[in-house]
């Protein structure tokens, strides 16, 4: 049997061939202030590395050409191993580059390493669904990027990164603002999820406020997130100036509390969206013959709404979150703690490493919440349908 | 033109109350002082509102024209017979694009193309492309197969029946994307004053450095109302769309 | 038989992967009938059909439209030279229903004034008021305007074929035979050659000049529907006949007027059929009223003849 070829993968091996060909790799700077000098990978890494990373990518595009089953698995394989091989890579170069006199030196990911790592977790996504069990691979590939990584990092043969100088110089700060980061997602998240199956339990109740509930919701959903915490900040001044009791709290017109409200405003919409959807979706004739068996309205609820409405109501509270952890980054500008402090700080500073250790927390935080939630929502979809 | 003007009240509505902000703003002065007694000035004047104001607009406008062009076009190019390749890749790329924080984003612009509108309007574009891409394949996706068999069996081109029969079938969802990706690239363009774009951001960034909340309640007055005027247009429009498909 | 067949297959094969969904297909559809496809589902009957527009293209064998090799002709204006309608109507939805009639004459590049004619009459034409269905959207009509809606989009270019793929297969018994007697009420008007495709032994028998049954991507017998009743070719015909019913169906397809006797000298029975009734409808009357004679009329109620039970039991008189 004849296959065509997967024009997927043999673009992306070809892209990423092409850019690993012309981009520099990494560069290497003597200290924070001076900028850094790239390399390429024949110049960074050596001509048997580079032999190896091109033969893998010629590799893919070639079984990519003619794909089976079993190819599938292979180009699975190598994807992985381009992966992989990239800590490793980048503790080579710094052992090439990089010697124990200079405390200060760092070391920057250049184009072709961003790409090459880009490409690989888009070859991962388009990989997945070909192979056979597909996700549990791309599980087992993740967990050995992560561990490969880690055990380097712990050996200090990664310590020049710039991203790892920039850590190390503030790792205390760092724990920190993932504390505070976390606080404020974790506050708005409890507090919306509370108001908001209230409000959704009211409006089903009531179904005239529906209208004017969601139009409420929808208009702050609209407003941009710099302006409400702008708007938040004077009314809450004045009453933070009148108010002893919430003086005490810690309640002023910038920190926590403007970033909180704010938070819960924009959370709301999405709970009590997918709640009344979830509970206003279970079929009628569903209710009609649970009542019919002779349940309660309260057994009703509990026993058919509430299972069969979870796993929307969960995608509400992902997205909620989702939502949240951008936002309490952009709150870092009216002084809440979070990782959006580093990202502004390094832009003030033109500091590209500091906007880095900011930047990627904030989104591996965005990655892990949507990871934990379409999980929880699959989980609540079996337990549906067990 | 009474019916246009009560069909578009809602808009005009708030257009007027934007373009009061940006031009009758020193009006209010006394109200400012209120706020900020101490401080030597009350109204923000580095640059003009309606500078900024014209400067958000056009970073938005050209960030959003470019999303939705090639937003649109790549949602095509994936559901073609040629393209259908692509699509797992592109719509998991899409949904997954989309858990990334858009400060996130605008921050990992700079390191790319340094500071000012450019980078902005790039990272803007990269952003707002999501929502875009998303809805139109699901638009396009959901236009029934029966009619796609019919315009094909009655004899249309493939390009008469992308632009007659797909795409303005697709319209009304692919222009709720728009009107998402527009609603986040205003709101994220604000927060581009943060890497040197000249927007209606200035003013709360400035107010925020100083300790000058006078300023920040006058930068996120003008961002609000230029979000909701932008927003409530659209709701016109989609409502229109509607209305002319016979609901 | 005219030389040039208006449709004719030869030798047509259509493989999907693995499977042979027409298998070696060879037919003439002669100009001016209603040539019907039945058939158990898969049996490639709706592929035939979409081969000759061709909306799939033939693995191997030819087909000729009108004296010209499908193969070498354009789709898009192959076509727009047939009338399509198929069974989930496929109206555009955002479209109106003279916007939908009017759109293969917009694509040959009718002018207005003159698409609008073609939209009034053809609303005529399909007993659809123009006022009051002009300006509807598919959304808002009933299952049988639609479909209505959708033979007159079918015939808006006056095409000299229509292709047809199980038109009224959703919808209700009552309305479906409405629709079946509207198309042959307006075939006998417009004398186009009809490729109807079904899976319903009534419909095939009421409409059909000649029937294709198919099976397994082959045609088991090609036939008059009076034929097909009276010698099928193997026990699968008969399956679909319906055994016990053979007899009532055949005689569903025969007219009174052409079993009746002369009038006699007798005197005039009391009931009274109209001649183009079917025999079916004769029968069914006699043994309601218990009655072993009728008297035929014509539509003015002038006698014609008479029908005795026992006329019923000969072959065809004339």
């Amino acid at each position: 049997m004849t296959s065509e070829p997967n024009r997927v993968v043999l673009t992306l091996a070809l892209l990423a061939l092409l850019i690993v060909c012309l981009g520099d790799f990494a560069s290497v700077q003597a200290n924070r202030i001076v900028p850094g000098q790239g390399l390429g990978l024949l110049a960074g890494l050596g001509w048997p590395w580079m032999t190896g990373i091109v033969v893998g990518l010629l590799g893919l595009a070639g079984l990519a050409l003619r794909p089976t089953g079993r190819r599938y698995g292979l180009m699975l394989g190598l994807s992985g191993a381009l992966l992989i091989q990239l800590p490793v890579a980048l503790a080579w170069f710094i052992q090439q580059h990089i010697s124990a006199e200079q405390p200060y030196a760092r070391v920057g990911l250049a184009a072709s390493c961003w790409s090459l790592l880009f490409i690989g977790a888009l070859l991962l996504v388009e990989l997945q669904q070909r192979v056979v069990a597909g996700r549990h691979w791309v599980k087992l590939i993740l967990v050995l990027l992560f561990g490969v990584s880690w055990l380097l990092i712990g050996t200090g043969a990664l310590a020049p990164l710039a991203l790892l100088r920039e850590y190390s110089s503030r790792s205390s700060t760092f724990w920190q603002l993932l504390y505070g980061h976390l606080s404020l997602v974790g506050g708005a998240l409890l507090a919306s999820l509370l108001i908001g199956l209230l409000v959704a339990w009211l409006i089903l109740r009531v179904q005239p406020l529906q209208r004017p509930v969601f139009a409420l919701l929808n208009f702050f959903q609209t407003i941009p997130s710099l302006a409400l915490f702008g708007l938040l900040i004077a009314p809450l001044s004045y009453l933070s100036a009148h108010s002893p009791l919430l003086q005490q709290l810690n309640v002023r017109g910038i920190g926590w509390a403007p970033a909180l409200l704010a938070l819960i405003a924009y959370s709301l919409l999405p709970v009590v969206r997918n709640t009344c959807v979830a509970l206003q979706g279970v079929a009628a004739d569903v209710i009609e013959s649970a009542r019919g068996m002779g349940m309660s309205g309260w057994q009703v609820f509990t026993q058919v709404q509430l299972p069969l409405a979870l796993p929307v109501i969960i995608e509400g509270v992902r997205i909620t979150t989702i939502q949240a952890i951008g936002l309490t980054a952009v709150a870092a500008l009216i002084g809440a703690s979070g990782f959006g402090s580093f990202i502004f700080q390094g832009l003030g500073q033109g500091a590209m490493d500091l906007v880095l250790l900011g930047a990627l927390p904030t989104i591996v935080l965005a990655l892990l919440a949507d990871a934990l939630f379409s999980s929880l929502a699959s989980w609540a979809r079996a337990g549906v349908q067990r | 033109m009474i019916a246009i003007i009560k069909y578009w009240r809602g808009p005009l509505f708030w257009l007027a109350l934007l373009l009061l902000a940006v031009f009758c703003m020193g009006q209010f002065e006394f109200l400012f002082r209120q706020l900020t007694p101490d401080a030597a000035e009350v109204i923000y004047h580095r640059e003009s509102f309606a500078q900024l104001l014209l400067n958000h607009l056009l970073v938005v406008a050209v960030a959003a024209c470019l999303a939705i062009i090639i937003g649109v076009l790549a949602g095509v190019v994936v559901t073609r017979s040629w393209g259908r390749d692509f699509l797992p890749l592109v719509s998991q790329v899409a949904s997954i694009g989309q858990t990334f924080p858009p400060v996130a984003v605008l921050a990992l612009s700079v390191p790319l193309l340094g500071f000012g509108d450019l980078p902005t309007i790039f990272a803007l574009m990269l952003y707002g492309l999501l929502p875009v891409l998303r809805n139109t394949l699901a638009g396009l996706q959901g236009v029934a197969g029966s009619t796609l068999e019919a315009a094909r069996g009655i004899g249309m081109s493939p390009l008469q029946v992308l632009l007659q029969v797909e795409l303005a079938l697709a319209s009304p969802v692919i222009l709720a994307g728009i009107r998402t990706s527009v609603t986040i690239t205003i709101a994220t363009a604000a927060i581009g004053s943060t890497i040197g774009a000249s927007t209606l951001g200035n003013p709360v960034i400035a107010g925020l450095v100083n300790g000058n909340t006078a300023y920040v309640l006058q930068g996120a007055v003008l961002i609000g109302l230029l979000a909701v005027c932008v927003d409530s247009t659209f709701e016109r429009i989609q409502h229109g769309l509607a209305l002319r498909y016979g609901g | 038989m005219s030389d040039a067949a208006m449709i004719e297959l030869r030798n047509v094969s259509r493989q999907f992967g693995d499977i042979t969904a027409v298998d070696k297909l060879s037919l003439r559809i002669e100009k001016g009938e209603i040539c019907v496809f039945i058939g158990t589902s898969g049996c490639g009957k709706s592929t035939t059909l979409r081969l000759l527009n061709k909306l799939i293209d033939c693995s191997s064998g030819e087909i000729w439209v009108d004296g010209e090799d499908v193969a070498s002709l354009d789709s898009k204006l192959l076509r727009r030279r047939m009338g399509y309608a198929i069974q989930s109507t496929g109206l555009f939805p955002h479209w109106t229903v003279e916007r939908n009639i009017g759109v293969v004459p917009r694509l040959l590049g009718w002018p207005a004034d003159r698409i609008d004619a073609r939209v009034r009459e053809l609303l005529e034409l399909l007993s659809l008021p123009y006022a009051t269905f002009v300006h509807k959207f598919p959304s808002q009509l009933s299952g049988g305007q639609a479909q209505r809606v959708g033979v007159a989009r079918a015939l808006a270019a006056d095409p000299d074929i229509l292709l047809m793929d199980e038109p009224f297969g959703a919808l209700d018994p009552i309305t479906r035979e409405a629709l079946q007697n509207e198309l042959l009420r307006i075939q006998s008007h417009i004398h186009k050659t009809i490729v109807f495709v079904t899976h319903d032994i009534d419909e095939a028998l009421r409409l059909a000049t000649r029937i294709v049954v198919m099976d397994k991507g082959r045609i088991v017998q090609h036939d008059t529907p009076e034929n097909l009743l009276n010698n099928p070719v193997n026990s699968f015909v008969e399956d679909l006949l319906g055994q016990g019913e053979r007899g009532l169906k055949r005689a569903s397809l025969e007219r009174v007027e052409d079993f009746m006797l002369p009038l006699g000298a007798a005197g005039l029975p009391s009931l009274s059929i109209e001649a183009g009734s079917s025999l079916r409808q004769a029968l069914s009357l006699m043994l309601w009223q218990r009655a072993d004679l009728l008297c035929v009329r014509d539509q003015a109620q002038v006698p014609l003849g008479i029908l005795p039970i026992s006329a019923l039991l000969q072959s065809k008189s004339s």
